[in-house]
């Protein structure tokens, strides 16, 4: 299990991260929400071991994080980033083997795991193509196959994946395509950690939700307790409706849109009367 | 689909090997060159019959020649492009940018300041170092050149999380007009000889190999290029990012600075050797990757052998072109690279690398 206590972070004399507590289970699926700024990739990269400068306590299966080797925590977490920029043109495969960069094994476990994590998200069919030329979607699928790679039989405690905002750019069959990817991780084990942008496609696919805002936790539980409109309202600074989403059994949001300031002289342009002038 | 991935690892599979046997093929063909004509059957008897197998007579001066002229300085020439292309190419897998280049980001502007110390200030050097480090005494002095003038190109250009590549570029510029400036001044107090010799140096100088300068500078190259080759997986890793590698349990930091120890060490042994020769460190590592793909473990390897056997090219040509003196290598190459590197930049523009 993964545990994060009393977490702070500051940077200078500003505050980042006020007493963040949260628990990952192993196969649980945990979307953090909230605004921009609102501190979830600092925390993100604090409890993934990026960032060390922090107060508070991270211990992954009982064990202080500070306690592990840049190699042993990569045995039992690894880390979707949102875009991750290739240089140099490998194919679609290499950029999976190189998941395995920390671990010691022999080619033949290494092509038969490749092969295997490949198979799972779907990938095989493009696995010569070079990196380069695939889609948004497809370079997110090829770097989410790395990322399975990397915790694939890798050590016998359970694993934990990080995605940080791991579906901004990608349109929607991508997006669905992704998160459910690693909802599929959930049912063997994994604990997944997601910063995610879009609540309905959070609660869609997330166990738990955490609401964040200005660097504290606003509310955490389970997507049908927290998802609701007083909650939402507050984390966001803006109104919403509450709807119920029978489809997918999940409550679903629909935010309304701001009302229009228009001003008088816009009004004049946008006048439909010129606008059929010029037409005809 | 199968037969296709099968091609494309027979490829990679035979890398190295083809790579090994162009190496030796321009090896032979090479020595046979100059002045004194000596055919590829005779170099092989004459190996031959140096281990005792057969029993053939060849032209005494003809062995001499080859023993004592050509294959130190044949080796040598080998060594040197070994150690600019897998220094090029591990370089270029650090700062994950393709057009980093060892006498781009001062590695050798540094090493030649370090030489030139000693080549025009030698005999102010204090004796107990002198006596200390011996026949070591350039390329030490060379390695802690280039290794400095590294540093600080790196330095410059890190930011928060990455290296900027043009901050590393301009850096590199400073540093390299710095170098310069830095001869100069120690030109200005040589005499005339040290100029002479200054001048052929400078501008590579591959003739002036012999056993004794090759034993006693050889493992200061090998054994860099053996750790370098270790790291083949790390480098890969960090060519996805350097957050993504650390996350992939490779510590970045770690890898970086031995790769730019290791590579200072390298550059600065050849230049301590035959001064500045451009742009190999450039060329080798993308030939190699448009032939083989960009897995550095055979990037790696294959810019080692592809350093050695461009050189070697490029020294036939400076020594048929003017037969029977020879131009400078650093002529040759930069006459061959100079052009390249304008076409990298093009395309790179194209693919908005920079």
């Amino acid at each position: 299990m993964l545990i994060a206590n009393n977490i702070s972070y500051t940077i200078g004399s500003k505050g980042i991260l006020h007493d963040v507590s949260f628990t990952l289970k192993p196969g649980e699926f945990k979307a953090v929400v909230g605004p921009n700024g609102a501190g979830k990739s600092s925390l993100l990269k604090i409890v993934i071991g990026e960032n060390k400068y922090y107060q508070g306590k991270v211990s992954y299966h009982d064990k202080p994080l500070k306690a592990f080797g840049i190699k042993e925590i990569s045995k039992v977490r690894a880390v979707l980033p949102q875009e991750s920029q290739v240089n140099f043109p490998f194919t679609v495969s290499e950029i999976v083997e190189m998941g395995r960069s920390a671990i010691m094994e022999k080619k033949l476990h290494l092509d038969k795991v490749v092969e295997e994590v490949m198979q799972s998200t779907g990938v095989t069919s493009f696995r010569e193509r070079n990196y380069h030329t695939l889609s948004g979607g497809e370079k997110q699928k090829v770097q989410l196959t790395r990322v399975i790679a990397q915790i694939w039989d890798s050590s016998d405690l359970s694993k934990f994946i990080f995605l940080d905002e791991p579906t901004a750019s990608l349109d929607m069959a991508q997006q669905h395509q992704i998160l459910g990817l690693a909802k599929q991780l959930c049912k063997k084990d994994v604990g997944v950690f997601a910063v995610i942008h879009d609540l309905n496609l959070a609660a869609q696919y997330a166990d738990n939700l955490m609401f964040m805002k200005k660097g504290k936790v606003v509310c955490q539980g389970p997507v049908k307790q927290v998802m609701n409109k007083r909650i939402i309202e507050k984390t966001f600074e803006h109104e919403v409706a509450m709807a119920f989403d029978e489809i997918n059994e999940v409550p679903y949001i629909l935010p309304k849109r701001n009302q229009p300031v228009v001003n008088r002289t816009v009004k004049k342009n946008l006048n439909y009367n010129s606008y059929e002038q010029i037409n005809s | 689909m199968i037969s296709h991935s099968t091609i494309k690892s027979n490829a990679k599979a035979l890398a190295i090997p083809s790579l090994i046997v162009l190496l030796i093929v321009v090896f032979i063909f090479s020595l046979g060159i100059g002045a004194l004509k000596i055919s590829g059957m005779e170099i092989i008897y004459l190996f031959l019959k140096n281990m005792g197998l057969v029993n053939v007579e060849v032209e005494e001066v003809k062995e001499i020649v080859l023993y004592d002229i050509r294959l130190p300085r044949l080796i040598q020439t080998i060594l040197i492009g070994a150690a600019l292309g897998i220094s090029g190419a591990a370089l270029q897998g650090i700062f994950r940018n393709p057009l980093v280049e060892p006498g781009l980001i001062g590695v050798s502007g540094g090493a030649a300041v370090g030489a030139v110390v000693v080549i025009i200030f030698g005999s102010y050097i204090a004796l107990p170092i002198q006596n200390l480090l011996g026949a070591y005494i350039l390329p030490v002095f060379a390695f802690t050149g280039s290794l400095i003038a590294t540093l600080t190109v790196y330095y410059i250009a890190k930011s928060v999380s990455k290296t900027n590549v043009t901050l590393l570029i301009l850096a590199g510029v400073a540093i390299m007009a710095l170098c310069q400036a830095l001869i100069g001044l120690a030109i200005f107090y040589a005499d005339d000889n040290q100029i002479r010799t200054y001048n052929f140096w400078i501008l590579g100088d591959l003739s002036s190999g012999n056993w004794e300068k090759v034993i006693t500078t050889a493992p200061l190259i090998i054994i860099p290029i053996i750790f370098i080759l270790r790291h083949s997986k790390s480098l890969n890793a960090i060519s996805i990012g350097e957050a993504e590698a650390y996350h992939m349990g490779v510590d970045v930091e770690r890898v970086k600075y031995l790769i730019i120890v290791l590579s200072a060490l390298a550059v600065g042994t050849a230049v301590s050797l035959a001064g500045i020769i451009a742009f190999i460190g450039l060329v080798i590592p993308h030939l190699v990757r448009l032939a083989y793909g960009p897995d550095h473990k055979i990037v790696l390897a294959g810019s080692a052998l592809g350093g050695g056997i461009l050189l070697m090219a490029a020294d036939i040509i400076a020594r048929m072109v003017v037969t029977p003196a020879e131009l400078p290598i650093g002529i040759v190459t930069a006459m061959i690279g100079t052009p390249f590197f304008i076409y990298l930049l093009i395309s790179s523009k194209r693919k908005r690398l920079i």
